[in-house]
């Protein structure tokens, strides 16, 4: 993985599509971009670890999903030993993405405060 | 009527000293006699001088003030003359004083100037002076019918200019006949209507102009009337109307009592709905800014763990950090000992090393060699620096609380809802079965009445200012009536026909009265001159315009052409007739009224005397009138006799009086 070339594209699991488009149903979040970059975070703090996706579907250009780069950067720091970060960040995206499905399967909705704050202290 | 009583004359003419005439009361005639000169014209003047305060000078005669004041009185220093009129008028007596005096400061007058006419008189207990006296005197004898009264017989031939066309003495003297015969009352009372009727003339232009603007304001006036009035007819109306709503909504209300708390259940579910349905709306609001506040909120999902990553890696920071600073001195040391060994010299205290301490140098260079070997990445520490300020600016962004508070309030409207729509369920069960339309019904009913009120009341408001507006409208209108006063063109009207149909009759009037006056006075004239004429063809007197009278000779024919004598016949006999015919009665004094008549006249004349005025004073000298004569002519109607007497050429005395000389 250490080697591995790095995405310039990258997307979702049919899975992971199918909650993008139920959380944009629930109109929770102003795009579908902002709703992955959260499951990305909620998939961190959940304690999820970079991973290979298999079967993704282009969704995103790396340069318009993070234009300055911030996100990969932040990743790379939580993760020292990622070389590929929008690899890295298209594995968390679908991982928080499967945690939200199930949230919205469990509640129906998302729950934010749970979401925000309880989860990661639970998390933690 | 005016009656002499006596005259007292000082120092006036050939008056000297002091000298007094008493004229009888009764009818008749006192006869003065005086030769030429003694003073018959003075004594005539003294008269004129009392009451007008003029001296009348025969042609040819120039006489002064001065020249009044006797020649004899003035030589002994007196410069001063009077004359002292009384007389009865009606029921006052009166005292008329005029006094020729020099000017204050001068005391010996040499010419006119040098000389004042006081004067003053007396209505029986009051003194009249100045215009009061002169008003008082032009009342009981205007000067300008004063030759009827006080008449030079040398001066009777001036009659003959009345039957002249287009004399000015002729005018003068008919203006005087016609001032005697009262023709002014009428002629002024003329003009007096002309004057009115131009007035009237006036007041209707001025009314007509009036009437425009009172039938402006009055057509103003009714309409703001006939406004107030539909005003006052609506405003009745509509609180009709309101009363009968008010009634309804009562009836309404009292229905309503009795489904109070159901109404009350109803309107409280109604409430709650209406909250529901905010609450809704404050939830939809705050989601949607949610939304928007959720972008960049992964930021805040990792602030957390960022912080704690940052901790570990400021740490490894401050730890290459502390190597490359140790590694700077370890190489500064090395080449400062080196430099010292090379120079057998410590730098620091500029001593030669000894071999102790060039071997502790050596030692310690040794142990530096070692350290030497540790490699400072300088690329991790960019690293670290660039890592730690990629947390910080994400940690920044962390805004947890915000998204917390926001979401929080979601859920407590989310409960209040929930909690509503609890109460609404509840509610609903509890009011299933009533017929909530019927109630519903009532309850519209019961707005609508109110709201109809409402509107009523504004409508009523909206009226009653119109009211009072046009209320306010109508005092304008009505103070401005007052202060232009009420026009009555009619009454104005009438007025100047009135004037017009006065003005016209005594038009006619003064011709008909000056016709008749002359009828009168030719009538009168005829007879006392059918009296003093010796002529017995001539059998009458025509008048014409001018008051000029035309012998008539028993033919018919008109005698054009006449003596001095019947000039002086014919203008003594108008004198009788004006005396005759003049509302305003007074004496007569004649002078000198003979000197053209040959005798039979003058007996005539003199019989026809007392039939001339009630007293009549005679000024003349005995040839002419001789006294035993006139005694027996005038026996009962001859009254008094004075006689002037020459002293000398400068003084005559006055002899004589009360029942005549004899």
């Amino acid at each position: 993985m250490s080697t591995m070339q790095d995405k310039t594209q990258f997307g979702l699991t049919k899975e992971g599509t199918a909650v993008i488009e139920r959380l944009e149903e629930l109109a929770i979040f102003p795009n579908q971009m902002e709703a992955a970059k959260f499951a990305l975070a909620v998939a961190i703090r959940s304690g999820a670890k970079p991973s290979v996706v298999a079967q993704a579907k282009t969704t995103w250009h790396a340069g318009g999903f993070d234009p300055d780069h911030e996100l990969a950067d932040v990743v790379c720091i939580l993760f020292p030993e990622v070389q590929a970060p929008y690899r890295a960040i298209e594995a968390l995206v679908n991982d928080g993405l499967a945690l939200l499905g199930k949230e919205i399967e469990r509640t129906g909705t998302l729950d934010l405060p749970t979401l925000v704050d309880v989860l990661p202290n639970r998390a933690r | 009527m005016l009656t002499l009583k006596t005259l007292a004359l000082t120092n006036f003419g050939p008056f000297k000293g002091t000298q007094i005439l008493s004229f009888p009361t009764e009818p008749g005639v006192t006869i003065v006699f005086g030769e030429n000169g003694r003073g018959k014209t003075t004594l005539l003047n003294a008269f004129r001088f009392a009451l007008f305060g003029t001296i009348k000078a025969r042609a040819a005669q120039d006489i002064t003030l001065l020249d009044v004041i006797n020649i004899e009185a003035r030589q002994d220093g007196v410069f001063s003359a009077s004359v002292v009129l009384t007389f009865s008028y009606y029921a006052s007596m009166y005292e008329l004083t005029r006094k020729i005096e020099p000017r204050n400061g001068i005391r010996q007058p040499e010419s006119e100037a040098d000389l004042v006419i006081d004067s003053w008189l007396r209505r029986d207990d009051d003194v009249l002076e100045g215009n009061f006296a002169k008003e008082e005197l032009a009342r009981i004898m205007p000067e300008k019918v004063s030759r009827f009264f006080l008449f030079d017989g040398e001066l009777l031939q001036e009659y003959e200019e009345l039957l002249r066309q287009e004399s000015k003495t002729g005018d003068e003297i008919k203006e005087a006949i016609e001032q005697i015969l009262g023709v002014p009352v009428l002629t002024n009372a003329r003009q007096d209507l002309e004057a009115l009727h131009s007035q009237a003339r006036k007041q209707e232009s001025r009314a007509q102009t009036k009437d425009v603007k009172t039938n402006e304001l009055q057509s103003h006036l009714a309409e703001a009337l006939a406004r107030k009035e539909q005003t006052e007819s609506i405003v009745r109306e509509k609180k009709l109307e309101r009363h009968a709503l008010e009634s309804a909504r009562a009836a309404i209300v009292q229905e309503m009592r009795k489904w109070e708390r159901l109404r009350s259940q109803l309107d409280q579910r109604d409430g709650l709905l209406r909250d529901i349905n905010d609450l809704k709306l404050k939830i939809d609001e705050r989601k949607e800014r949610l939304r928007l506040e959720l972008t960049g909120v992964w930021k805040s999902l990792l602030a957390t763990d960022l912080s704690k990553r940052r901790l570990s890696l400021e740490e490894e920071f401050a730890t290459l950090l502390s190597r490359q600073e140790g590694r700077r001195a370890s190489d500064f040391l090395t080449k400062l000992l080196n430099s010292n060994l090379d120079s057998n010299r410590c730098d620091g205290c500029a001593r030669y090393l000894d071999t102790d301490a060039r071997q502790y140098i050596q030692a310690k260079l040794a142990e530096l060699v070692k350290d030497a070997g540790i490699e400072v990445p300088g690329a991790r520490l960019e690293e670290l620096r660039s890592q730690i300020g990629t947390i910080d600016a994400v940690v920044s962004a962390d805004r947890r609380g915000l998204i917390l508070e926001i979401v929080s309030n979601i859920e407590e409207a989310r409960v209040a809802c929930s909690d509503k729509q609890g109460r609404v369920a509840d509610l609903q069960e509890a009011t299933r079965n009533v017929n909530e339309a019927e109630v519903q019904k009532l309850s519209g009913e019961e707005r609508r009445h109110t709201q109809e009120i409402t509107i009523l009341d504004q409508a009523i408001q909206s009226e009653q200012n119109v009211l009072a507006d046009t209320l306010s409208k109508m005092q304008k209108i009505e103070a401005e009536l007052d202060r232009i006063g009420g026009s009555d063109l009619s009454k104005e009207r009438v007025q100047r026909e009135v004037c017009a149909k006065l003005h016209q009759l005594f038009e006619e009037g003064v011709a008909l009265y000056r016709d008749n006056l002359r009828a009168k006075v030719e009538s009168d004239a005829t007879e006392i001159f059918r009296e003093l004429t010796s002529d017995p063809d001539y059998t009458g007197l025509q008048i014409n315009q001018n008051y000029g009278l035309t012998i008539v000779h028993r033919s018919g024919t008109l005698v054009k052409v006449r003596s001095a004598g019947n000039e002086h016949i014919v203008a003594l006999s108008l004198m009788g007739a004006l005396q005759k015919n003049a509302p305003l009665r007074g004496p007569i004094v004649m002078d000198s009224p003979f000197g053209r008549l040959d005798t039979t006249h003058k007996l005539n004349v003199v019989k026809a005397l007392p039939r001339m005025a009630d007293q009549v004073i005679l000024l003349v000298y005995e040839s002419e009138v001789e006294p035993q004569m006139a005694r027996n002519l005038l026996t009962g109607k001859l009254r008094s006799e004075y006689r002037m007497k020459r002293l000398s050429s400068f003084h005559t005395t006055i002899e004589g009086g009360t029942g005549g000389i004899r």
